[in-house]
């Protein structure tokens, strides 16, 4: 065997070419595997022998590690041959003065059982990827204990799952209005396309047949594609998160499920949260007039002490008793107490400063807590709250309702120190006492 | 720019030649890193700083600053050169970029013209897909393909590095350790640069350009065929498209000597 023989017929396809990559030599193995005889590769590029996607790899990865590294390995190749069948293959090359040297294998076999490899391991991948999206929102949701904390987990859920530009959280407020909770909108009226259902708009193009403003906006703002997903719960529309790209994406189905799984977990949760909110609301206020109730109180007045020990300034607590409310309660029915309680608890708002507490104490009585004061201020207020009580009710025309008002004026020092209680229970006894000399009146005493 | 980003390490930034002259980044292509304009920098260096780094992702740059949503388009990486010319209080710059990074040049000069003097982009392509009434050289199928071509190589790729990290005695020396790296990538993360890469539509960002522009065109060019070099030539305004005797994709490796030439009597 000569060594020429042994070139052409070796079991290896072997080519050599410029370092511009155009064929100087092929064996008689490769120009068979081509289809294309040996002499009409010579001066052809090599690239052009490859399937497409396999050329963009030659040219952008194989050629660049073969310059700077001289000798590349095991390059899984695609041959298009002359009758435009392909043929997997495997090279070696190594670069030697001005040439390029390819020996280039056969791989039929074990491409076919790579490429199976890398399908089953490309949809395992994916719906791995699913599941641990899936997972970590859970935990994420899970954790959240208000709408904003929820919101921002959403909103970060989503960027990662679809490696979103950027994306955002609206949440409906009690007034059917939508509020931007987390993350930011690069478009500035995307509220104006919430309409409950989903949004997918997938090019600016698109946009321009819906609105020519919506895409100028897009084109401006760098936004590709978009989405808009509702968050539905059983009460209806209760939010909705948006997905920008600055590239143009194609939302595909794999996309929808994804987001709808993402979106149903968040609504979900945040009823969840909502009811909790309410619950905690509930709990610490008073559920006919929405003050604080005593709990509440008790708490912020011990604050308050230990604060106003710690200021020196004085801090007062009314002790407020309607006098003539069981005239109303027998005269009327409970309904009508009950609008009289809710504009009594309205009027003694209305007198008071914005960093007062008031709540309802029981039945007809109320108690204020005001800090920094001094003996001329609670007089005026409790004068301002008789007053302010005395004014006629429209539920309870014949009624005259006013207040026995009792105040106890508190200036901490270290020989005088109090516990909330007690301070309530001077508050009542001084509220007895107005009450005692004939009621409609206020008594304050100094501690 | 958040100023607790280390730009330096995120990018792998180098600062060569002349610390006084006039501002030059490089910014490399698809597929591999800075070293892809090691043999045309040498010219530079005794007239310009010459800036280079790798694109989050590629090279040495740092892989835990990929953020998928970032760099899920042009415009991330463009934010990237940004920074760069932030930190370095750059001027007055030559921006040299090959293949997508022609791209983020253009972005990156149509949000701050200013930092900007030249563009000089080789093998630049608005977009690869061909769409109704354009050219870009290839159909969705063949993106697809190449994604396969990736993963078919990645495969081969884990196990033919394994023995190398290993410590196999059988495999080469240091210095082949080094240069393997040069265009070392994490797979998952070339599958994605690949898809932002070939998937782009920047077409409508061309008109904007301000910056006065080169254009280098390569003869045979399968990634940015010479249509598509034309194509940009028309679009942005003013600019000015040089052919180069040299063929293939990456002229500044197969033809250095040719890009030095083509870039240089562009400034002169």
């Amino acid at each position: 065997m000569t060594a020429g023989s042994l070139y052409d017929e070796a079991p290896c396809g072997l080519v050599t070419t410029s370092l511009d990559g155009i064929i100087s030599t092929t064996n008689a193995t490769f120009a068979a595997w081509t289809g294309f005889a040996a002499e009409d590769l010579v001066g052809r590029s090599f690239v052009q022998l490859l399937e497409t996607g396999s050329g963009i790899f030659f040219e952008t990865r194989h050629f660049p590690t073969l310059r700077l590294q001289g000798d590349v390995r095991g390059m899984s190749l695609t041959l298009e041959r002359a009758d435009g069948s392909h043929l997997p293959a495997l090279a070696n090359s190594s670069l030697r003065g001005d040439s390029i040297h390819l020996a280039i294998f056969d791989s039929t076999e074990r491409t076919e059982y790579e490429r199976e490899l890398v399908y089953a391991k490309r949809t395992s991948e994916a719906s791995e990827s699913r599941v641990r999206v899936l997972q970590a929102a859970a935990g994420a949701f899970g954790s959240s204990e208000t709408e904003e904390e929820l919101a921002l987990a959403l909103a970060s859920s989503v960027r990662t799952a679809f490696a979103a530009t950027s994306t955002a959280v609206w949440i409906i407020d009690d007034n059917a209005r939508p509020q931007l909770l987390a993350g930011t909108s690069p478009l500035a009226d995307v509220t104006t396309l919430f309409d409950g259902e989903i949004t997918r708009i997938e090019s600016v193009d698109e946009a321009r047949e819906v609105s020519v403003a919506l895409a100028d906006e897009m084109q401006a703002n760098r936004v590709a594609s978009l989405s808009l997903y509702p968050l539905v719960a059983a009460q209806g529309l209760v939010g909705v998160v948006a997905t920008f790209f600055s590239r143009q994406r194609q939302m595909d189905v794999a996309y929808g499920d994804l987001q709808s799984a993402l979106a149903q977990q968040a609504a979900e949760v945040l009823v969840r949260v909502r009811l909790q909110q309410q619950l905690r609301h509930m709990a610490l206020h008073d559920k006919l007039t929405g003050l604080a109730n005593r709990d509440l109180f008790q708490y912020l007045l011990n604050e308050a002490i230990a604060q106003s020990v710690r200021t020196r300034h004085p801090l007062a607590v009314f002790f407020i008793d309607l006098d003539g409310f069981k005239a109303v309660n027998d005269g009327y029915d409970h309904a009508t107490g009950d609008s009289v309680l809710v504009e009594t608890a309205r009027r003694v708002v209305g007198v008071t400063h914005y960093s007062d507490v008031v709540a309802r104490f029981g039945g007809d009585e109320f108690v204020v807590l005001c800090t920094d004061v001094d003996v001329t201020a609670v007089e005026a207020m409790a004068e301002s709250i008789g007053a302010a009580v005395r004014e006629p009710y429209a539920a309870a025309a014949d009624a005259r309702v006013s207040a026995s008002i009792g105040v106890v004026l508190y200036t901490p020092s270290p020989h005088n120190l109090v516990t909330s209680d007690e301070l309530l229970n001077l508050a009542d006894d001084a509220m007895y006492s107005a009450k005692g000399s004939g009621k409609n009146r206020s008594v304050v005493r100094v501690l | 720019m958040d100023h607790t980003v280390d730009v330096v390490t995120r990018n792998n930034v180098r600062i060569l030649g002349n610390p006084t002259g006039r501002p030059m980044i490089f910014a490399h292509g698809f597929g591999c890193s800075q070293e892809t304009w090691r043999q045309v920098v040498p010219a530079f260096l005794d007239d310009y700083r010459v800036v280079l780094f790798d694109h989050v992702g590629a090279g040495g740059s740092d892989l835990s600053a990929y953020d998928p949503g970032k760099y899920d388009s042009l415009d991330g990486y463009a934010s990237d050169v940004l920074d760069i010319i932030t930190q370095f209080e750059l001027d007055d710059v030559i921006f040299v970029g090959h293949s997508v990074s022609a791209m983020i040049g253009v972005l990156a000069a149509n949000q701050r013209a200013q930092s900007f003097g030249e563009l000089i982009l080789v093998g630049p392509s608005p977009r690869y897909v061909d769409d109704v009434d354009y050219t870009g050289g290839f159909t969705q199928c063949d993106i697809e393909s190449l994604l396969d071509s990736l993963d078919a190589n990645y495969l081969g790729w884990s196990s033919t590095m394994a023995p190398l990290i290993m410590g196999n005695p059988d495999r080469p020396q240091l210095g082949d350790e080094l240069t393997a790296s040069f265009c070392r990538i994490d797979p998952a993360i070339a599958q994605h640069f690949a898809r932002v890469t070939f998937l782009s539509d920047n077409r409508r960002d061309l008109a904007l350009v301000t910056v006065p522009t080169l254009i280098l065109q390569s003869a045979q060019d399968v990634i940015s065929p010479t249509v598509v070099g034309e194509y940009v030539h028309r679009s942005i305004p003013g600019s000015t498209l040089a052919m180069l005797s040299a063929t293939g994709h990456i002229p500044n490796l197969s033809a250095a000597d040719d890009v030095i030439d083509a870039i240089k009597s562009y400034l002169r």
